[in-house]
């Protein structure tokens, strides 16, 4: 029941930040420009290296037809043979029409003019399985003649440059990806400290603020203007809230002095009917006054100031208690009130009082709200270190999207107003709960509403499994066994 | 009130410094058994409630010069036991608890209804009067024996649950004295805070059943303010 829900997103992920994902995406940027620069670079060097042997090759087929006067092959053999014994870097042939080798250092090649590059050297002796780049020149009697070059250069060349390509896209990508991963960090650790403070200032240390340090970057900034608004929504709270109180108790003094002149008139020998509108201004009057001590009770419990220690107390009592308190009226409506308590006794400290209102106040809500037949039960138990107290009703239940907005103060749903009550039930239980750090939730109890508080053990404090007191809404019915 | 007038005259202590508030209460008490006697003053309080024979004190908790705690530490500290009402301006849930804890016998939020406060006066002057360690209780042909929680009318049995016989000891403890919800709510039930009065009209009315349907009625319904126990 206490999973993590979909909207916490602590703790955040490195992963996930956006300082990691704009590094992540530098680190590719970087990758992609590295990688072209160096393919350009390459082929570019690659090229000026063929150029060359080319010249090469050039020249020494120029010089041998030159040599020969008339391109064929008697004229061609005295020169060739003469530079296959003395030009051993180059690889020759010549052979005839029917691919028979007149001279060469070669085996035979199918005939082909031009340039050409051989994936292997062809060579007969010594043999070897270099690569060759030559010029190949059909000749006037059908003959062939190819002057070719070690093209090893060039393959190294284009090997090396691959090399180097892959090695440094990988650790662009590795430097890329952990200089994301640290910046985040140090980002994300920042954040980080932020968010905690929200997060206390959320749980209602409403005075906690940023700490600042002198690095005077662009989070001290930050931090300076969230701790300004932050001062600024405190001033603004504890005014309204100043504003409420003071309203609530200034309005009780000419409340009370209104009261005092209605019981001084109902001495003065009112007919029947000036005497019962009388008695319905005392019940508005009272009504009035209720609401604002209760508000200001409220107000009270949650500001935690001037609330009794805590003392140990016997849950089976309160619990007894209260439901007999309630059992003839319940009875009178027609309605079942079953008390079932846990076989143990457990242990409990707090304000008898106030978990005594409380009770009575979400026994009174079920009574209220349920029909006549319905069955109103309240229960205890152990919930892992928590005690757990439950009122739950099969009346007509409360919608999904109203079980959190139920607990704010006057916040009714019975539109018509027909059921009695200030509104202010709910947010008392809620303000008791809280200043016991506890929990409560509102469940479906398919069919209507089942109340669960969690308090913790006497001496102990919730675990933090079970969340800080906050209102969770849950549209599940089977939490409860 | 017509019912308190045979009652014997008593003497009460208002220390209280809200002007308004002393005009009503003394307004209200003006041709009652009751006879209040005012200072606004809590240094004269203090002096008044030590020098004089008092059958209640009402005591405020805040008063210039003097806090109303201070008061009853000392009249409890000199041995006085003169019953004390406290008045606590605000409902401070602290407020309350500390003033019994001291040794105050009951306390009343401002504002106050005057009936209640009433109420609240002749179940502390009561109080005073009667024995403590009794065995039996009797009102009319109603009798409850404390030893062995037995409740009898008219010499018969009656079964009485414990809440009820709780509520029941209540009312005859504090015959013919006006008791309202709140005291009924505060004394038998332990609550506290305000609660629709209709619950307790369940309660009463279970009670008066038990006591007999048919039998005279002693339990009577004061409209808007509570119940009293009484012959007629």
């Amino acid at each position: 029941m206490h999973k993590k829900q979909g909207t916490s997103p602590y703790p955040f992920s490195v992963f996930r930040s956006s300082s990691f994902r704009i590094m992540a995406m530098f680190a590719g940027c970087f990758v992609v420009c590295g990688i072209t620069v160096m393919a350009v670079s390459g082929y570019h060097s690659l090229h000026l290296l063929r150029q060359q042997l080319q010249k090469v090759i050039s020249n020494e087929r120029d010089e041998a037809l030159s040599d020969a006067v008339i391109h064929d092959i008697p004229h061609l053999r005295p020169v060739m043979t003469e530079l296959v014994r003395n030009e051993p870097g180059f690889y020759y042939l010549l052979q005839d029409a029917q691919k028979h080798i007149v001279v060469g250092n070669m085996l035979p090649l199918r005939p082909q003019t031009g340039w050409r590059t051989l994936s292997w050297t062809h060579r007969s002796l010594p043999r070897d399985h270099r690569p060759v780049i030559g010029y190949g020149v059909l000749l006037d009697d059908g003959g062939y003649l190819f002057v070719g070059i070690d093209a090893e250069p060039v393959q190294t060349l284009r090997r090396d440059l691959w090399f180097t390509l892959a090695w440094s896209a990988a650790s662009f990508i590795v430097i890329g990806f952990a200089g994301g991963f640290i910046v985040s960090r140090l980002v994300l650790n920042k954040i980080e400290t932020i968010s905690q403070t929200a997060r206390d200032i959320m749980k209602g240390s409403i005075s906690r603020r940023l700490t600042l340090n002198t690095t005077n970057d662009e989070f001290e900034h930050l931090a300076a203007s969230l701790n300004a608004m932050l001062d600024k929504n405190e001033r603004l709270i504890e005014s309204i809230r100043q504003v409420t109180d003071d309203i609530a108790h200034d309005m009780r003094r000419p409340l009370a002095h209104l009261g005092q002149h209605l019981d001084e008139i109902a001495h003065e020998g009112l007919s029947h009917s000036q005497q019962h509108t009388l008695s319905l201004a005392k019940v508005n009057l009272d009504e009035a006054l209720e609401i604002f001590s209760t508000l200001l009770k409220i107000a009270q419990i949650e500001s935690g100031e001037g609330i009794p220690d805590t003392q140990d107390i016997v849950l089976d009592e309160i619990l007894h208690s209260v439901t007999e308190l309630y059992r003839p009226i319940t009875e009178e409506r027609g309605q079942k009130l079953i008390l079932r308590l846990d076989r143990k006794a457990l242990p409990l400290s707090g304000n008898r009082v106030l978990l005594m209102q409380m009770l009575a106040n979400l026994i009174e809500n079920a009574t209220n709200h349920c029909p006549r037949g319905s069955t109103i039960t309240v229960s205890s138990g152990m919930a892992g270190n928590a005690v757990m107290i439950a009122v739950a009703d099969d009346g007509p239940g409360i919608p999904p999207q109203e079980r959190e907005r139920v607990f704010e103060k006057m916040v009714r749903l019975d539109r018509s107003r027909s059921i009695p009550g200030t509104g202010l039930g709910l947010s008392m239980v809620r303000a008791v709960v809280r200043l016991h750090q506890g929990t409560v939730r509102l469940l479906d109890n398919e069919p209507g509403v089942r109340c669960e508080i969690r308090l913790p053990e006497a001496g102990r404090k919730l675990t933090r499994d079970v969340p800080p007191p906050v209102i969770r809404v849950q549209d599940t019915g089977n939490a409860g066994k | 009130m017509s019912e308190l007038v045979f009652s014997p005259a008593a003497d009460v202590l208002l220390i209280e410094d809200d002007s308004m508030t002393v005009t009503y209460i003394e307004r209200f008490f003006q041709d009652s058994h009751i006879h209040i006697t005012t200072t606004v003053d809590g240094l004269r309080g203090q002096e008044l409630a030590m020098t004089r024979s008092w059958d209640c004190i009402i005591l405020d908790r805040r008063l210039p010069g003097i806090d109303g705690l201070t008061i009853l530490t000392h009249l409890r500290s000199h041995n006085i036991q003169t019953p004390v009402l406290f008045l606590t301006t605000m409902d401070g849930i602290h407020d309350r608890v500390t003033g019994l804890r001291h040794g105050g016998d009951d306390y009343l939020v401002k504002p106050f209804a005057l009936m209640e406060l009433s109420a609240r006066i002749e179940s502390l002057l009561r109080r005073g009067r009667e024995p403590q360690n009794e065995v039996t209780l009797t009102f009319a042909d109603v009798e409850i024996n404390l030893l062995n929680r037995e409740v009898r009318r008219a010499g018969e049995k009656l079964y009485i649950q414990a809440q009820e016989l709780k509520l029941l000891e209540y009312f005859m403890r504090n015959p013919n004295v006006i008791l309202s919800h709140k005291m009924l709510l505060q004394t038998v039930w332990d609550i506290d805070f305000p609660i629709h009065s209709n619950l307790l009209a369940s309660h009463i009315s279970r009670l008066r059943e038990r006591l007999g349907r048919d039998a005279t009625p002693l339990i009577h319904t004061v409209k808007g303010h509570g119940y009293i126990l009484r012959t007629q």
